[in-house]
């Protein structure tokens, strides 16, 4: 009896983060079995290496990590190397049940951020295993302590298992983008992206250029979760856990992000997709003029004949994809104006003109002590709008008073840094969902 | 390379501070002769001296791509800088449909006749 509290301590521990992470993931409306069947179905994707392992065991001349070690003598090259098997096998694993969940349950992804998330719960599967394994291994060596499992659990429970979260969820929202490659394709066609090479690709393999688009998103997915992880273990392997956290931490803003999305959370799969009342040939001038318009910037024009468009159109994944990527990319372009106004040197701030016919008086010393006092209270309430319009009025009637100058930049400085706050918050909000797949 | 001819006409207006003249598109503005096209209408802008109202009477245009939509929206922004405007006359369903979505009747006039659009204009 005694020998499986260990193996259930483990499980128990293990069971932690995957609790909180399955909360964290699951939205409002949104049916919970669906993720955990996927967790329960990625925890399946440790086989693999672990088949590999015995191999390598069975057989030592294929063991790729001693040829490694025997062949390389560099350190570095030694964990880079070595590592990039781990992010190669452990990924395409991952990979592997996602593309069978989706091929079993196509309905279960219907958007760029649900291909995501659904790869998220594969990699909490595979690192709910993993750490199984680990806090297993550590509780049952006499050469470990208490400390080391509860370093161990917190380590692994953070910043592991977020690491296969957020390389699962690269290749997710890549593998989402492939999946829905032909409304893409079309979508960077009216962008007037020449796809030539795909074009070339399509020639040669005899496939449709969507279907090449698929497997070519599919897999720069898989190269940047591998190269991520395989990233990742080589920064532990060599000791240095704070670039590990920072490739992780990165990562999971991008995926965090990517999830966030308009364009993410746009419902593809339609079953019955309703017909236009716009000429065809009609129709693809407007897209073209979508595709030109979106070149140059002029996003709030794009998504306004994109509302006009759906009128007409109203199930067309093009328009929408237009729609959303325009409101992601004006939503960016606000977060880098109110970053850069942060950054940038602040001019010196000139008091506004009075508006008034004949100009106030002076006020006295006095009178000027008590307007900075409540200005000095109002900016530590946070008020800097309101602290801004008084130093205004100030200044306009003082316009040498220094204590009214400081306190207008102070506030000036605050207010960028709060509209920055604010724009960069916009980035990950949730947005209504009118699209969000019901019941699935 | 698809046939488009812009013949250009005065018309009379009653104000001699407002010049108008009237274009008629015959045929098909696409990429293969808009851009050479779009500047003879860049030309009567930049000769104009004051305040310029362009007719475009678009009983014989049968099809415009979207870089004569931009165009269109271009020649509209500089010729209002300079207190004129545009309107559009006889306009077919298929290029009104296209304006329609595009935003650009909100901005510029259609109008079904050519007596409307110059009354619009001339008064």
């Amino acid at each position: 009896m005694n020998e499986f509290i260990p193996i259930i301590a483990s499980v128990i521990l293990a069971l932690i983060p995957v609790v909180i992470w399955l909360n964290v993931i699951q939205e409002k409306g949104e049916d919970r079995s669906i993720y955990i069947k996927t967790f329960l179905f990625g925890t399946l994707s440790v086989v693999p290496p672990f088949i590999l392992i015995f191999l390598f065991e069975r057989y030592p001349e294929l063991n790729i990590y001693s040829i490694i070690n025997t062949s390389v003598e560099q350190l570095i090259y030694v964990a880079l190397l070595t590592n990039i098997v781990v992010g190669v096998i452990e990924e395409i694993g991952k990979n592997v049940i996602v593309r069978i969940t989706d091929k079993r349950h196509p309905e279960y992804i219907q958007t760029l951020s649900r291909a995501l998330k659904l790869s998220i719960c594969a990699g909490l599967g595979f690192a709910f295993a993993e750490n199984i394994f680990y806090f297993y291994s550590i509780w049952v060596n006499p050469y470990y302590g208490t400390g080391d499992l509860v370093t161990t659990f917190i380590f692994r429970s953070i910043v592991t298992t977020c690491g296969h979260m957020v390389f699962s969820g690269i290749f997710g929202y890549y593998f989402g983008v492939g999946k829905f490659s032909a409304d893409i394709t079309e979508f960077a066609k009216w962008q007037g992206q020449s796809l030539g090479f795909v074009r070339w690709i399509s020639r040669l393999t005899g496939r449709l250029p969507f279907q090449v688009v698929r497997e070519f998103q599919n897999f720069k997915g898989l190269f940047i979760a591998m190269g991520m992880h395989a990233l990742f273990n080589a920064s532990l392997d060599l000791n240095n856990k704070l670039f590990a956290i920072g490739i992780v931490g990165a990562g999971a803003v991008y995926v965090f992000y990517l999830m966030k999305t308009r364009s993410g959370r746009l419902l593809f799969s339609v079953i019955k997709r309703r017909g236009s009342s716009m000429a065809a040939r009609d129709e693809d001038v407007v897209l073209e003029l979508l595709g030109m318009w979106t070149k140059e910037g002029r996003l709030a024009e794009v998504m306004q004949i994109c509302d006009r468009l759906l009128e007409r159109d109203p199930d067309n994944n093009v328009v929408k994809l237009f729609k959303a990527h325009a409101a992601d990319n004006q939503k960016l372009k606000e977060a880098y104006t109110a970053l850069k106004s942060v950054f940038a040197k602040s001019k010196q701030q000139q008091p506004e003109p009075a508006n008034q016919a004949t100009p106030s008086p002076t006020l006295s010393l006095e009178d000027e002590k008590i307007v900075l006092e409540s200005m000095g209270m109002l900016y530590k309430e946070g008020e800097y709008k309101k602290v801004l319009e008084i130093a205004n009025r100030l200044m306009a009637r003082n316009p040498n008073s220094s204590g009214a100058r400081v306190l207008l930049e102070k506030a000036l400085d605050k207010q960028k840094i709060d509209n920055a706050f604010n724009s960069l918050s916009k980035l990950f909000e949730d947005d209504p969902k009118p699209d969000s797949p019901v019941g699935v | 390379m698809a046939d488009i001819s812009i013949t250009t006409e005065d018309i009379p207006s009653t104000n001699p501070a407002k010049a108008v003249k009237m274009l008629h598109f015959t045929g098909q503005l696409d990429e293969s002769n808009v851009d050479e096209k779009s500047k003879e209408v860049y030309q009567l802008i930049e000769a104009a001296q004051g305040p310029l109202y362009l007719i475009f009477d678009l009983a014989g245009l049968e099809y415009m791509n979207s870089k004569s939509i931009g165009y269109l929206t271009d020649w509209y922004t500089k010729l209002s800088e300079k207190q004129g405007g545009i309107v559009l006359a006889q306009a077919r369903p298929n290029i009104l449909d296209i304006l329609q979505v595009v935003g650009i009747t909100q901005l510029i006039q259609s109008y079904a006749t050519i007596e409307e659009a110059k009354a619009a204009v001339i008064q």
